[in-house]
This record gives C-alpha cells, sequence and structure tokens, in this order.
C-alpha cells in the first residue's frame, strides 16, 4: 500500500499528538461554553497551520512511492480502495452515534462531552480520510501519468493550494465557523474544476482493462460501495454541534473536495469495469498462457531431470484448465504407466484406465485431439459406458520427439464437452516447451559424453608422449631429427632410441594398425616390451624375434605392428638392419638413393618359427656424410595421394633433387612437400632423419 | 580420399562365396567387410574369395580384417583367396608380408579352381 510507505512513526505520533490536543480543547471549550473569538481563535488558526504543515510534508515522496506497471497498479488501487472504505465506514458509524447523542445532549453536560468525544474522533477520522484521499490520489496519478499530463497534476496542486487558502482566509473572517452553506459553493466550484483535471491525469482505461476478471469483479463491488458513502459524506451536511468550535472544516471541505472527485472517478472505473469484463476471460487466458510460457523457458534451462519438468508441465496444464484432472503418461517397451497425475486417484488409473480401449486409443493418437465425448470414440473404445471412470471428455496431446512418441499430456474432465480448442492451444504450446527441455538434455547428454571420451583421449595422448622418447640422443657422429604428428589425438606411430652395450644404438621405428585409443594401448604394451629387451641384444633381428613371441596369441587378431630395427655399431662401421612388415628405409650416400628393405613379417601375425623365417638382416656400411630416412605409412601417403609407392618414389626423388647438409634440414625439406600436397594428414605421420657424420 | 566402400556378396557354388569390394577399405569401413565374411562363416561357408579389382585404397586397419577370421576360416577346412589386386594395393600387402600368409591369386577362377583342387594353406 501506499500510504504505509511514506509516513514514518515519527510523523504518526506527531500527527496524533497534535490531535489530541484539538479534542482536549473541544472538550474543554464545551464543557466551559466558551465564546470562539480571541485567543481561541487564533488557538485554532495556529492548529490548522500545524496541520496543513503536516499534511503536505509527506507528498514529496509521494512521487517515488508508486513505480509499477501498469498491469499491477490494479491490485494496488484496490487493495487502497479497500482502506477508504473501511476509514468511510468508521466516519459514518461514529457521524451516526454522534448525532443520536445530540438528541439527548441539551439535557445533560455529561452526555453533551460524550457527544463532543465522538465528534472528536469523527473529525479526527475526517482528516485521516481527507488526508488519504489527497494522498492517494496524487500517488496513483504520479504512478500511471504520462508525460503529457504532467501539466493537469501540477494544476491539480495548485487548485488544491488556492482552495485550501480560500477556506482559511473564510475561517478567518468569519465568526460563523460551523456553517456549512458558506463553505459549499466554494467547494462544490473547486471540486467541478478539479474533477475535469482529473479526467486528463487519472487514466482508468489502461489498467482497468488489463485487471484480470477476478479483481475486475472486485473493483465493481468496490466501486459501487464507495459511489455510495461518497455520496453519503456529501450529504453530510453541518460540521459539528454548536460547541464544538474547534472542528477542522478545513479539512471537511477538502473531504468533501475530494469525495467529488472519488465519486465521478469510481464511476468511470465502475463504467470501464462492466464495459470490459466480458472480454477479460479471454485476456485472462492469453495472460496466462504467455505467463506460464515464459515461466516454462526461463525455469528450462535451470532444469536437472525430465521428471522435474513432466511435474512442472502437468501443474501449468492444470492450471490452465481451471483445475481438471492431468496426467502424464509413458509409453515404455510397449507398456503404457503413468508418470505424473493430479486432480483424481492413481489407483483409479491404475486399475480402471491402463490397459482399457480408451488407454489403447490414445497411446495410438499422433496429433493433439478433443475428444468431447466418449461416445465420439465409441468404435474404437466398444461400450463405453462400461468403463466407470467418471471422466467423459478428454483432451489429449501427443509428445512426439525424434519421430517417437515417448508419452501423452491427457486432461480430462467429468461432463462431456468441457474442452476448447483454446485451452487445446495452450496445452500444444507447454509441450512443445517441454520437447525443447527434451532436446536440450540430450544435447547434454552427447556433449557431456562426448566431453568424456575427451579427457579419456587427452589422458591417452599423455600417456603416449610420455611414451615417446623425450630426449633425442646427441651422439658425435650420428645427428637424429624426429617429426612426429599423431592424428585423431592419439596416434598409432611409434619411435624409440634404445642404447646398447659398446656404444651401439638402436633405432626403431614403428606403426599399430588403426588408431586412437587401441592404438595407443598397444603402443604401452610395445614400450614395455622393447624396454625390457636386454641391452646386451646382439642383432636387429632379436628385437623383431622378440616382440613377435610376446605378442603372437596374445592380442586382438584385427591389430598387427610394423616395426623397422636399426643397429648402429660405431665400432664396427656398420649398420644392421631389420624388417617387421614396415616401410623400407631410404639411404643416400654420396648421390645415389636407395631403398633398403629386408624381407619381413608384420607382428604378430605368424608364429616365432614362420616369423623366424621369413627375417632377413641387411648391414650397410657407415659412411660419412650419409643420410638415413624413416617414416611411417602416414608420410608415404601424404607425399604419394595414398598410393605407398608412389609416396616412396617422391621421398626418393626429393632425396635426389633437394639441397641439404643437416638431418634438420633434410627433415624440413621433406615436410614442405608434404604441406604442399595434403592440407590435413588422415593418418599420423613420423619421420626421422639422420646423418652420419 | 575417396570414403565410399562397398561389399557386393556373389555365391559362386556350394561352400565358395566371393566378395566384391570396391572404394578404400580403412579403420571405418573395414567392419562393413567384417560384417560380410562373418555372416558368410554363421552359413558354414568357409571358402571365400575376395577380389580387389575396384579397391582403390587399403589401410593397415583395412588388413587386420582378414587376419582376424583366417585362422578359424582354416581350422573349417577353408581358406581366403584375394584376387585382381591393383598394383598400389599390392605393394601393401607385400610390404607387410601378406604374400606369405594369403594366397594372392591373378582372377577369381583360378582362385576357384584352387578350391576345387583343395588347395588351402593351413594355420601355423
Amino acid at each position: 500500500m501506499v500510504i504505509e510507505k511514506a509516513l514514518s512513526t515519527t510523523y504518526i505520533i506527531f500527527f496524533s499528538t497534535v490531535f489530541s490536543f484539538l479534542i482536549f480543547l473541544n472538550l474543554i471549550s464545551s464543557a466551559f461554553d466558551f465564546e470562539y473569538s480571541g485567543i481561541w481563535r487564533l488557538a485554532d488558526l495556529l492548529l490548522l497551520i500545524v496541520f496543513i504543515l503536516l499534511f503536505y510534508l509527506p507528498f514529496g515522496k509521494a512521487r517515488n512511492i508508486l513505480k509499477t506497471s501498469f498491469s499491477e497498479f490494479s491490485g494496488i488501487f484496490f487493495n487502497d480502495f479497500k482502506l477508504i472504505v473501511k476509514m468511510l465506514l468508521a466516519f459514518l458509524i461514529f457521524r451516526l452515534l454522534g448525532s443520536f447523542l445530540g438528541v439527548f445532549s441539551a439535557k445533560s453536560v455529561k452526555l453533551i462531552l460524550i457527544q463532543t468525544f465522538f465528534l472528536g474522533i469523527q473529525d479526527f477520522i475526517i482528516v485521516v480520510v481527507s488526508f488519504f484521499l489527497v494522498y492517494y490520489f496524487i500517488a496513483w496519478s504520479y504512478s500511471i501519468r504520462w508525460q503529457r499530463t504532467r501539466i493537469f497534476l501540477r494544476l491539480f496542486f495548485i487548485l488544491i493550494f488556492v482552495f485550501s487558502a480560500v477556506i482559511v482566509l473564510n475561517l478567518l473572517s468569519n465568526n460563523e465557523s460551523e456553517s456549512w452553506s458558506q463553505y459549499s459553493a466554494i467547494t462544490y466550484s473547486f471540486a467541478f474544476v478539479g474533477v475535469i483535471l482529473s479526467f486528463y491525469f487519472f487514466r482508468v482505461k489502461g489498467w482497468v482493462t488489463l485487471a484480470s476478471k477476478s479483481l475486475k469483479k472486485s473493483l465493481i463491488l468496490y466501486s459501487l460501495i464507495s459511489i455510495l458513502f461518497f455520496s453519503l459524506i456529501l450529504g453530510v451536511s453541518n460540521i459539528g454541534v454548536k460547541h464544538l468550535h474547534f472542528t477542522p472544516v478545513y479539512f471537511f471541505c477538502i473531504c468533501k473536495f475530494m469525495a467529488v472527485i472519488y465519486l465521478v472517478t469510481s464511476i468511470r472505473v465502475l463504467y470501464v469495469c462492466i464495459l470490459s469484463l466480458p472480454t477479460s476471460e479471454i485476456l485472462d487466458k492469453k495472460i496466462y498462457e504467455f505467463s506460464s510460457l515464459s515461466y516454462l523457458n526461463r525455469i528450462a534451462r535451470n532444469i536437472n531431470s525430465l521428471d522435474e519438468i513432466l511435474k512442472i508441465v502437468v501443474e501449468l496444464s492444470r492450471n490452465a484448465s481451471g483445475g481438471n484432472p492431468v496426467w502424464i503418461e509413458w509409453y515404455e517397451n510397449g507398456k503404457t504407466s503413468i508418470k505424473y497425475a493430479i486432480g483424481l486417484d492413481i489407483d483409479v488409473l491404475n486399475n480402471r484406465y491402463l490397459g482399457s480401449p480408451i488407454s489403447n486409443f490414445f497411446s495410438n493418437i499422433q496429433a493433439p485431439q478433443i475428444i468431447h465425448s466418449l461416445s465420439e470414440i465409441g468404435e474404437y473404445i466398444g461400450n463405453y459406458w462400461d468403463y466407470d471412470f467418471q471422466l467423459n471428455s478428454f483432451l489429449v496431446v501427443p509428445i512426439t520427439f525424434d519421430d517417437k512418441k515417448p508419452g501423452s499430456l491427457v486432461v480430462a474432465n467429468r461432463y462431456e464437452y468441457s474442452f476448447d480448442d483454446e485451452l487445446l492451444s495452450i496445452l500444444v504450446a507447454f509441450v512443445e516447451n517441454l520437447k525443447t527441455v527434451m532436446e536440450n538434455f540430450r544435447m547434454l547428454e552427447i556433449f557431456s559424453e562426448k566431453e568424456r571420451l575427451n579427457q579419456e583421449l587427452a589422458i591417452a595422448r599423455e600417456i603416449q608422449n610420455k611414451l615417446l622418447p623425450n630426449k633425442i640422443p646427441e651422439l658425435e657422429n650420428l645427428e637424429i631429427s624426429v617429426y612426429n604428428q599423431p592424428a585423431e589425438e592419439v596416434g598409432g606411430d611409434f619411435y624409440d632410441f634404445v642404447e646398447l652395450s659398446d656404444g651401439k644404438l638402436c633405432v626403431l621405428i614403428g606403426d599399430v594398425s588403426g588408431k586412437g585409443m587401441s592404438a595407443a594401448f598397444y603402443m604401452a604394451l610395445l614400450k614395455g616390451i622393447v624396454m625390457s629387451v636386454p641391452a646386451q641384444i646382439i642383432e636387429a633381428k632379436d628385437f623383431l624375434i622378440e616382440i613377435n613371441n610376446s605378442l603372437f596369441n596374445k592380442i586382438d587378431k584385427r591389430i598387427h605392428l610394423t616395426i623397422l630395427v636399426l643397429i648402429f655399431d660405431f665400432k664396427k662401421g656398420v649398420i644392421e638392419v631389420a624388417r617387421a612388415g614396415h616401410l623400407p628405409l631410404i639411404l643416400k650416400e654420396k648421390e645415389v638413393v636407395e631403398q633398403v628393405s629386408p624381407k619381413g613379417i608384420g607382428i604378430p601375425l605368424v608364429n616365432k618359427n614362420n616369423f623366424k623365417k621369413a627375417l632377413e638382416t641387411v648391414t650397410l656400411q657407415i659412411k660419412r656424410g650419409s643420410f638415413v630416412v624413416l617414416f611411417t605409412d602416414g608420410l608415404t601417403e601424404a607425399l604419394g595421394n595414398n598410393d605407398i609407392t608412389a609416396g616412396i618414389e617422391k621421398l626418393k626423388q626429393i632425396l635426389q633433387n633437394e639441397v641439404f647438409i643437416s638431418a634438420v634440414e633434410l627433415k624440413e625439406k621433406i615436410l614442405n612437400y608434404v604441406t604442399i600436397q595434403t592440407k590435413e594428414t588422415e593418418d599420423d605421420m613420423t619421420l626421422i632423419t639422420l646423418k652420419i657424420k | 580420399m575417396d570414403s565410399k566402400f562397398n561389399v557386393l556378396q556373389e555365391n559362386i557354388d556350394a561352400g565358395i562365396c566371393l566378395l566384391k569390394i570396391s572404394g578404400s577399405l580403412d579403420a571405418h569401413t573395414a567392419p562393413i567387410l567384417e560384417e560380410k565374411i562373418s555372416s558368410a562363416i554363421s552359413q558354414g561357408i568357409f571358402r571365400i574369395i575376395v577380389n580387389f579389382k575396384d579397391l582403390e585404397y587399403i589401410s593397415s586397419a583395412g588388413l587386420g580384417v582378414f587376419m582376424a577370421f583366417v585362422e578359424e576360416i582354416r581350422e573349417n577346412n577353408g581358406d581366403i583367396k584375394l584376387t585382381e589386386m591393383k598394383s598400389k594395393v599390392l605393394s601393401v600387402f607385400e610390404l607387410l608380408g601378406f604374400p606369405l600368409i594369403f594366397d594372392i591369386v591373378p582372377s577369381d577362377a583360378s582362385a576357384i579352381q584352387m578350391f576345387n583342387d583343395n588347395i588351402l594353406r593351413k594355420n601355423d
């Protein structure tokens, strides 16, 4: 409410104290029958000035109190109005009591005092009422005014001020302060101007039309009551009794002045209410539809489970349909179950509805449908009067999602022909929203699943990075340069440098068929085997035999590994090469480029004996200035456009034609061709270049 | 890369099945061939000819398909014969040493002849 916010406790205490003093003065003056003149008149005037000051003190605040929307205003107006009507009722009761006592007052001084007291209270109410009337009216006007009506509101302020001044001047110049007749003409003429102004700054149409139907009904009732009460106030003619000198004539005039304006305003409100009442039901529905949809939209983002949103949709549907029984049924594995139900006994649904021809019929409905009466679907459900549901009309909205129908929303009523298309469209809108939420859930699930896989891949990549040598050996007679690029985050390419006894260096390059997690897993297995190979190993092919033995018949048959092993024996000045299904190495000695491809089968395709049988070792002489290139199929595929033979030829060509003096330079030269030919490699790619110094 | 992969199945006569593969056989398309072979096996067909005439590309994962079944097939008195391979596909097989494991023959007819003559490789 407006007024409570504007008034402080101190203000109310001060106001009451001043007023008690006034009543006290009145009691004294009636008891001793003083002549209302001289000092008394002066005291009355001073009191009046104090009152007027008190009266206008909180108005400054009124501007900022009511900053509300158009649609909410009707509620506020209604609440304030109730308070005014209650006060008017109190005023009239005291007024009647005062008049009743006036009949006997001539006979007894005691009664006169009691009457004075009652009339004093009545005066107090008049002061408060007139205060409230002005205050509310101005606060309301502020809250719903437009820029162009501000001038009329200002004019209204000026009008009240001029009106106050005229009354006070009259009070000063007249002895007969009790006489209402001399003020009535002034009051009504000012009120007439006030009413005209009020038409400009107090708009009724906007907020009344927007009010809900029930609120409009209350507004009609209260405006009727206030029309009656304000007419009564206008009908009260004499201000007080003979001995009651200190009566706030001023406030009585203000009260009458405002009563005229309120009377007209009440009539206006009543008029607009009655006019807009028939359309308000449609408006209410639209507003409900809109607000519940925006509510659904708002909460949809914060909802954690499907059950939660289903529950909300059921509740909203129940409200939208005006409290009818509502349920959501769910279809899973050819069975129907009730997810949520309100407004009816779930046992009835479970025992009588589920499994009945009606339930079967509903589960087959593909588009939103109103079943006005069970007789409508009689041909599908047989003797419908056998079903004792006490429900006769239904509204069914299937929840379709991804070409499937996981469930339906059903609203029911015990009477036939209870539903209209209006409600159907609201429920369809709810279900549309529900589908959006379901879609969001699914996206979230996919997203989190993907996120989980990404994390696993990231872990696998980290493991793989650790499996690959973090340091390339630095030798005085061998320069090594490595390029490795995994595809799909984790690759199957593998390389390692193992320092053997006698200063021998073993260089391994390999490829696990397939990519991703499984490739990384087998790579880890390979690393373990390589690490366990004793350092005293003599021949390159022993490495491969060892690996084949460890993996044969132990891993997925679809997976295989290819490995190329080189052992640099600087003491003997030879390089031993053995190959298990891997791509050959390419050697450049002086200007001669050749490929070295010892025989050998991939691992672990054949057993120990056959593997050994097929394996061959080639021994090359270490010659200073020679280059050795090792690679995986990712490189040759990129160079030869998926043709390995063409890729190898291309690589040989590069070695033949390009000029380079170091292993790093050679690597860069080769990679230049890769970036020229393909933008992105689909396979993992590893390239190792070596220069014998 | 041409990712289209297709398998056409032809049953030559009792017990022999011809699979004509085309496109590219890699990690993504391997399951298609895998399914074809395993359905043949489940029908009791253990003599399989795979025609490579229209196969443009094979990756190492594609090779794995043949390894996955060869053992079971040979245990059942059957075999996988590979025919009409393009040279660039053949080079992949050769690198890996597959000619030591599988019979790679020039034509379907000669593969059928080999089956009829009961020339089968055995598990090691």
